[in-house]
């Protein structure tokens, strides 16, 4: 069976660091992005089960790739991290399925990569 | 973590957006000492539990005040609004002391004051980082919290070395090197680095001076490295 897939868009490394790790733990492939534009083209050219966007990246933040790929039609779910958690209900509006609040803890990863793929 | 200046900031914005309490006069102050340690527990708990207190009230509030006290082992809030009864007391008094286990809640014989006691000690200071929190917190092997540690370091001296030679970078460059120191520490439960961050993200953001700040940030990161050094397994 076919492993699922999952793009991570994060510039800071130690959450795509522990989001690597994870996904291991979970039998997901994981691909890593480090800016929204990078998980933008990442998004065109290949097809993921789950695409998880960090709200604050450089270039393009989260809720700006999200609104970029629903222009397109783009129909999988986009989850969104920030360590913001006064945007949530912001960001829910913007098209994402979910929105979780750094720093994430075990749950919080079991949650995405057992209820969202 | 409970990083206590980065909990009124966002409270102040919740206020500010809460319909109850947009238009008020809104206080939000704390006893100097609490802000100087970061402490144990959850300031998203924390900062949800005085929402659903302050959103309780269904009148329009014109003045709100929200004090934080304390010492080494707890935090009480200290709120009141427009010097006059609050609706939350008796209806939801017990539910929220059964639902918070947490919490202890006050309410002064009139209704027009609350206090909530927190138990949140200050971190000790003498571990720059928590490595078993990683290891239980994030759950993940020992191995790969410390690799995750080593990575961390190797990878954000360049974001400490934008703040030290801030000069030669943009406030937005600035701020988000802040913002990432900031957001790893907590992550890796190193209070100490997060906390000072925490400060040099705010100034950034205020177009406030940070030199102090900077380097009490330098300094965190200096006894990270050496603790890891001294410690890695």
């Amino acid at each position: 069976m076919k492993k699922k897939s999952v793009l991570y868009a994060e510039d800071e490394f130690t959450n795509r660091k522990i989001m690597e790790i994870q996904c291991m733990k979970f039998g997901v492939d994981c691909t890593l992005a480090e800016n929204g534009m990078d998980a933008l083209e990442l998004c065109m050219k290949n097809n993921y089960d789950l695409v998880i966007l960090d709200q604050y990246m450089p270039g393009l933040n989260g809720d700006e790739v999200a609104m970029e790929l629903n222009s397109r039609k783009y129909e999988l779910p986009l989850i969104a991290i920030t360590s913001d958690d006064s945007c949530t209900a912001k960001l829910k509006s913007n098209g994402f399925k979910a929105v979780f609040v750094k720093p994430l803890k075990a749950s919080d990863y079991k949650e995405i990569l057992e209820n969202y793929l | 973590m409970i990083l206590l200046d980065e909990v009124m900031d966002k409270l102040r914005y919740e206020l500010e957006n809460l319909p109850t309490t947009k238009n008020a006069d809104i206080t939000i102050t704390s006893e100097a000492e609490l802000l100087k340690k970061p402490r144990k527990g959850s300031d998203s708990r924390l900062k949800e539990f005085i929402l659903i207190l302050s959103g309780l009230n269904p009148v329009n509030i014109s003045k709100l005040e929200i004090h934080f006290t304390g010492n080494s082992s707890v935090i009480n809030v200290n709120i009141s609004a427009d010097g006059r009864p609050l609706d939350v007391a008796n209806q939801n008094k017990k539910f929220m002391l059964e639902k918070n286990p947490d919490f202890i809640v006050d309410f002064s014989s009139d209704n027009k004051y609350f206090r909530i006691t927190v138990n949140s000690p200050e971190i000790d200071k003498t571990e720059p980082v928590d490595i078993n929190a990683i290891i239980r917190n994030i759950g993940i092997s020992s191995f790969d919290a410390w690799n995750l540690l080593e990575g961390f370091l190797k990878r954000n001296k360049n974001n400490l070395d934008i703040l030290i030679n801030r000069k030669e970078y943009s406030q937005h460059e600035q701020h988000r090197a802040a913002h990432s120191l900031k957001g790893a520490g907590k992550t890796l439960y190193a209070p100490f680095l997060a906390n000072a961050a925490r400060k040099v993200e705010k100034n950034i953001k205020n177009g406030v001076d940070c030199k102090e700040e900077i380097k009490y940030l330098e300094s965190a990161w200096l006894q990270l490295e050496e603790w890891f050094k001294e410690n890695r397994k």
